[in-house]
């Protein structure tokens, strides 16, 4: 059963319009290096809060590969690990899922997004770790904060890529309208679900994808527009990832001037 | 099981082929391997094969107590074997075919109840890689939805006090699962994030890494899209793709669709033939030649079994032959049949192109400065 999505003044379930995202509030570097011990140091972290979803990413490296890490004839070792907290879902704790298919399936994306991002000539024979735990979630579309997040964390650490990794939901009424960045409740209630990480443009260069996944089924015609509306919201995520960016660099640079 | 390694000097070959617009097996970039489809003798058991690549899918159900969620829907589970412990590779074809068939809500799955909240039918897709040539995922979807479409369940009547009996297939007829459409996956490996290639064969599909599924109905709808692997790609190649993916779902459907006619049709005639037939006679060693010696000798070493002696009989030629409907699906089968093992290859220009950059790499394979500039 497929409900209505927008109402007739133009407003979605939760009050917003239908390119409106979900509120994003994110922080760089909110873990303390110096608390970790030298074997597992935390090299950068980001914490990201969208909408009722709240992550906690950690970069650790880029370092010495370890013996027992992953294969030998791969010259850029990219570990990743995602873990739900027992108490992320709304309601109950539960079981958490470890080596579900799931998991698994973050998991193996995470490591391919990146692995096309970050500048991998660079970090020959090194590993780089990145554990993300999921503190809150909403169910549903909770990549696109993962990647969002694992951006702030990787460029917190100090790892080169080629631009920032934004993703972003988006879904489709039945009058054939585009919403941006879809909220659990939304998406229980029917529409597909597109969900992309791209790399939105800067200066002439033309918007790239690194993922997309897409649910349900619709018609082939209504690709451009769900799609156009997944590329608008990337480009807003990146206006407020680059903000919080530069706002870190800012207080680093002033809190260091001040002690000296 | 470990894969072998890709040298460089094979890798740097199918690149420079692909942007050349030529590929190793003389097909073209947007051109498909033989699509094959057999049928067992039970319900629901399906070999799908597309080129060498060969997969195995069958179907079962059972009755279990449903989801509190969802109390009045029967469930489905995927289940995927690759045969090496290949984790990955699993979790991928896994996940990509629970979107498209679970996930698009092809199967009515009120249907499957039996009592609401108490018990429903719980179906369950084993899916074997048999041979990985390639573009398992196609081959895999085609098998899974062509073994659902073909498969059928017992028939069951509810009193009203919760209580029910299950039929035996003797007492009532078997029942057809109900399919709203036939979601049909579509792989295209991108070359450098731009040339998308149609059914990419083992060796391309380790050269790029990257690929873009698309399962697309018979009605032109998206059921699910997946870029897999490390690429970027722009939103243009999508929209192409989507279009060509399209047009190679409806060829597709109508093929699964003739051969559930047919296998019904030998059903009713009581010819039901079974997996035998999907054994090429150009497996069997050469020294058998004529099809009527094989029938003799299968004869005489399958005494018991019914199943073999039909097989090698000429009608299993004619069926495959029928069912060849769209013309990018060569009559391969049919040339077995002729008495010489060689293989007659038609000469167009496109393939002669080819068969001639083979042989200039042949002969100067030795020398890799001369290859390279012969191919330019």
């Amino acid at each position: 059963m497929v409900q209505d999505l927008l109402s007739a003044q133009g407003l979605r379930m939760d009050g917003r319009r239908h390119n409106e995202l979900r509120q994003i509030q994110c922080k760089l570097g909110v873990l303390e290096s110096e608390l970790f011990t030298h074997k597992n140091r935390c090299d950068g972290s980001a914490y990201m809060l969208h909408g009722n979803t709240k992550v906690i990413a950690s970069i650790s490296g880029p370092k010495h590969p370890s013996k027992s890490s992953g294969k030998k004839d791969e010259s850029f070792i990219f570990n990743v690990r995602v873990k739900f907290a027992t108490f992320s879902k709304n309601g109950e704790r539960q079981k958490v899922l470890k080596n579900s298919k799931k998991l698994g399936e973050i998991e193996i994306n995470l490591k391919n997004i990146f692995k096309s991002v970050i500048l991998v000539e660079k970090y020959e024979k090194s590993q780089l770790d990145l554990n993300i735990e999921v503190l809150q979630h909403d169910g549903g579309s909770e990549i696109c904060t993962i990647v969002n997040t694992a951006t702030l964390a990787l460029i917190d650490a100090g790892i080169c890529m080629k631009e920032y990794v934004c993703a972003c939901t988006a879904s489709l009424t039945n009058d054939g309208l585009a919403l941006l960045d879809v909220s659990h409740l939304e998406e229980i209630c029917g529409g597909p679900t597109l969900t992309i990480a791209a790399l939105p443009r800067i200066g002439d260069h033309e918007q790239s994808v690194a993922f997309i996944e897409l649910s349900q089924k619709f018609y082939l015609k209504d690709l451009n527009k769900i799609f156009d509306c997944c590329q608008l919201g990337c480009e807003k995520i990146r206006t407020i990832l680059d903000e919080a960016i530069r706002g870190n660099a800012y207080e680093h640079v002033n809190s260091d001037l001040t002690s000296n | 099981m470990k894969d072998p390694i890709l040298s460089n000097n094979e890798r740097a070959f199918v690149e420079k082929a692909i942007a050349e617009k030529l590929r190793i097996d003389k097909r073209g970039l947007n051109e498909f391997r033989n699509l094959a489809i057999f049928y067992g003798k039970n319900y629901g058991s399906v070999i799908a094969s597309l080129g060498e690549t060969k997969v195995f899918a069958s179907v079962s159900c059972e009755v279990s107590t449903p989801k509190t969620t969802r109390p009045n829907e029967g469930t489905i589970f995927i289940n995927v074997e690759m045969g090496s412990q290949q984790n990955e590779p699993c979790i991928v074809v896994t996940r990509i075919l629970e979107r498209t068939i679970r996930e698009s809500n092809c199967i009515d799955l009120e249907s499957l109840c039996i009592v609401a909240e108490e018990k429903v039918w719980n179906l369950r897709v084993d899916i074997s890689i048999l041979n990985n040539e390639g573009n398992v995922i196609d081959c895999a979807c085609i098998a899974a939805v062509s073994a659902l479409a073909h498969f059928r369940r017992p028939d069951c009547t509810a009193s009203g006090d919760g209580e029910f009996t299950i039929h035996k297939s003797a007492e009532k007829d078997l029942i057809p699962i109900v399919l709203h459409h036939y979601p049909i996956c579509v792989n295209y490996a991108l070359f450098e994030g731009k040339t998308p290639i149609a059914d990419p064969t083992i060796l391309e599909e380790r050269v790029t890494n990257a690929s873009l599924i698309l399962a697309v109905n018979a009605y032109k709808e998206l059921c699910s899209i997946h870029l897999t692997g490390v690429s970027l790609t722009s939103p243009y190649l999508i929209q192409k793709c989507s279009d060509m993916a399209a047009e190679r779902a409806k060829h597709i459907v109508e093929y699964i669709k003739d051969a559930l006619e047919q296998d019904r049709i030998d059903r009713e005639n009581g010819q039901a033939k079974g997996f035998s037939q999907s054994i090429k006679l150009t497996n069997i060693p050469s020294n058998f030649t004529d099809t009527q010696e094989i029938d003799q000798v299968m004869d005489t070493e399958n005494d018991g079994s019914g199943e073999l002696e039909e097989v090698m009989a000429d009608e299993s030629f004619e069926k495959i032959d029928s069912d060849t409907v769209a013309s990018t699906w060569t009559k391969e089968e049919s040339d077995e049949s002729s008495d010489s093992d060689v293989q007659v290859i038609e000469e167009s220009p496109k393939k002669k192109g080819i068969i001639n950059v083979m042989e200039i790499v042949d002969t100067s394979s030795d020398d890799e400065e001369k290859e390279t500039i012969v191919l330019n």
